[in-house]
């Protein structure tokens, strides 16, 4: 299912997103105003928690996942909480051009959340539960974009700084798995044996196949899938526990932001990571750019 | 899908047995015999046309002893042409003499044979043998070769109006104690040319056999073949047929992949522990004929044993970034294992990631092995290794059901 509207800042977008949850499946555990910060929105859907806080500036959402909620604890003590850092997606002050909500009405728990700061600048939130492989369990994830907008290396897609979903090398979210009978948040460059592999931005398993894409004999870039390894508890090992519903990864360098891509009978709406703009790696442009970077969601899902 | 299991006596044996696998080639068992003569019945032959019945061979007359007329009844072919004692029987559904003996056959003398379909045939996607040669002949591949046995075979696609060229021959040198496998994709057949010298022909890639006993596996279906033969203590493979590309026929006419164990070097033994001695899965070359009709070299490793990035074209996710390998997968927490596509990315001459092999997947080799199977919820996967490496990211799965 998909939601699309304006909102004027991250709170505004939040009150709009509970609604959208709540037609997706998802229960409201809390969704007001609460102590230290502008404004806190807890759902859960099955065994998938996640909570979302806008600051009292109305700047930015942090993300927390859990595997609970209790009611006397803050956003950040839930049960299970995920760590408070490489959780915060910077979308910046409002008003937004607009927003886009992505969810399904099926078993799948999820909620992907692109804002169009302005035109053609975008910021990434996203929470849910992973298409879960081999008994993993609960596999909750929080991811966001965290970037240099106003920087000079804001048009830097490679850049340590300039964080996206899903990031092998830069990332900005958490998965949380029990492996091996400890329930542990994972990402990349996390201590060991909390260490994830993700899929790309300067390494990871689709980084090649995203370079030597779009195809040059049909002009069309694959889809990959946001397949996620996490760390056994020894041996220096990962496993797979799953790749996140209804999202892929895409290099856009053939489609605009917003561009739908019919498959069968699924269609997917394509947005940039931050900004579809060619001029990349200029140090002091303060144009945004993260090169040919892309998500697409799975709009009837 | 189609899949055979076996033991092959030899290098050409292997071959053969793979010919008629592809062909459809059915199967019988042994004559059974009911009556007064002492006659025998021999050479009996399947062909792709060979059905799953029972072929009874009844003598209608014996009126002229040493020559009495058979009728040939399938029991789902029907009424068949007659035999007669001393005659070479053919017809689509099997073949067969009738040799006469110290007693003359008698009216309602019998004999039955069972036979079984072929199983490309029983799919509905049998290949053909468009020609063959069993003349020897010297000097090709290599100076010391000598070449056994051509095929030259065509597959339908999964279509089964398509045409897909692939040619297999077989050569030794017995100094060199290696028996081995040339395979070559083409783009059609001509009577006319040498093996060498098909139209729209392949480098060549190779599969090091041997003389001896080697159980096989046979996995194919209307547009490709996979084969793995266990030599020794290693496993050599190779893949010839199409692939599942990432585009439609009209963008991308002809995918078809060939590879083997090798590519630069004819005169490998089995026994090599170089790296030119590499699966097609994680190759030192792997010929994949692009959307242009011309053949590009795919290799996860140069000769040297370096790992070949851009430019180079990789097969994934074997070489998937930089310096990095999927080494560091184990199974999934349950202990189950999952398979991953292995795609074909291109770099050279232009990028883009063609499609995916149909039928082999990646599988971690952490507490896996060779001839194990693991099942990803739909389909069983034979799990091979990378003829002898053993390490996690040496291994692939070939679908078998």
């Amino acid at each position: 299912m998909y939601s699309t509207g304006t909102a004027s800042g991250p709170k505004a977008t939040l009150q709009a997103l509970a609604t959208f949850a709540t037609s997706a499946g998802f229960t409201i555990d809390f969704n007001n105003t609460y102590s230290g910060v502008g404004w806190w929105l807890a759902v859960h859907k099955g065994s998938c928690y996640l909570n979302f806080v806008a600051d009292t500036g109305d700047t930015q959402i942090t993300l927390y996942g859990a595997t609970g909620y209790n009611s006397a604890n803050s956003y950040s003590a839930q049960p299970g909480t995920s760590p408070n850092s490489y959780n915060i997606c910077n979308s910046g002050a409002g008003p937004y051009t607009g927003y886009h909500f992505f969810s399904t009405t099926g078993a799948a728990a999820y909620l992907h959340v692109v804002i169009e700061k302005s035109a053609g600048i975008f910021a990434h939130f996203q929470g849910g539960a992973l298409n879960a492989i081999g008994s993993a369990a609960p596999c909750v994830y929080i991811q966001a974009t965290s970037w240099q907008y106003s920087s000079g290396y804001a048009s830097y897609p490679d850049i340590g700084g300039n964080n996206m979903p899903w990031s092998y090398s830069y990332p900005q979210g958490w998965v949380g798995v029990t492996v091996d009978s400890t329930f542990r948040w994972f990402k990349p460059g996390s201590s060991s044996p909390a260490r994830a592999v993700w899929p790309h931005q300067a390494n990871g398993l689709a980084f090649n196949g995203m370079q030597r894409s779009p195809n040059v004999f049909n002009g069309l870039a694959a889809f990959f899938p946001i397949q996620n390894f996490v760390e056994r508890a020894a041996g220096n090992l990962w496993a797979y526990v799953g790749d996140a519903p209804d999202i892929r990864l895409v290099n856009m360098k053939n489609n605009n932001p917003k561009d739908e891509i019919t498959i069968g009978s699924d269609t997917w709406k394509i947005f940039p990571m931050i900004a579809n703009n060619p001029n990349t790696t200029i140090y002091g442009s303060t144009s945004p750019s993260s090169g040919n970077y892309a998500l697409a969601f799975r709009k009837n899902a | 899908m189609s899949t055979q299991t076996g033991t092959a006596t030899s290098y050409l044996d292997l071959l053969n047995q793979l010919r008629a696998f592809l062909t459809g080639v059915g199967s019988a068992g042994a004559p059974s015999f009911a009556g007064t003569g002492t006659g025998t019945m021999s050479g009996v032959t399947c062909y792709p046309g060979t059905k799953t019945e029972t072929i009874t061979v009844k003598c209608t007359s014996a009126a002229t002893p040493g020559a009495e007329v058979w009728s040939v009844t399938g029991s789902v072919s029907g009424a068949l042409a007659n035999a007669t004692t001393g005659v070479a029987y053919t017809s689509a559904e099997i073949g067969f003499t009738i040799n006469a003996g110290a007693t003359n056959f008698a009216v309602n003398d019998q004999f039955t044979i069972a036979t079984t379909q072929g199983a490309m045939s029983a799919a509905g996607s049998a290949w053909t043998e468009l020609a063959k040669n069993s003349t020897p002949y010297s000097g090709q591949p290599g100076a010391n070769d000598t070449v056994d046995f051509e095929t030259y075979l065509k597959a339908p696609g999964l279509s089964g109006t398509e045409a897909i060229y692939l040619n297999i021959r077989a050569f030794h040198y017995t100094s060199g104690d290696y028996y081995n496998f040339e395979l070559r994709g083409a783009q059609g057949y001509n009577a006319s040319n040498a093996f060498t010298a098909q139209p729209g022909i392949s480098p060549a890639a190779y599969v090091y056999l041997w003389n001896q006993s080697t159980p096989y596996w046979f996995i194919a279906n209307g547009q490709r073949v996979i084969v793995v033969a266990k030599v020794s203590t290693v496993y050599e493979m190779f893949y010839m047929g199409k692939f599942l590309p990432y585009g439609t026929p009209g963008q991308y006419p002809y995918p078809v992949a060939i590879g083997g164990c090798g590519y630069s070097s004819s005169d490998l033994r089995f026994s090599d522990t170089s790296y030119s001695h590499l699966a097609f899965f994680d190759p030192n070359g792997l010929l994949v004929c692009d959307s242009a009709n011309a053949w590009q070299l795919f290799q996860n490793f140069n000769t040297g044993g370096s790992m070949a990035q851009s430019p180079y074209n990789n097969v994934w996710p074997y070489c998937y970034c930089s310096s990095d390998r999927p080494n560091w997968m184990s199974a999934n927490l349950d202990g189950t294992y999952s398979v991953f596509p292995v795609r074909l990315e291109q770099t050279s001459p232009a990028p883009s990631v063609l499609g995916e092999l149909d039928g082999v997947g990646f599988v971690t080799g952490n507490s896996n092995s060779s001839e194990s199977t693991v099942n990803d919820g739909t389909n069983n996967w034979m799990v091979v290794q990378n003829v002898f490496r053993t390490a996690a990211d040496n291994y692939c799965a070939v679908k078998m059901a």
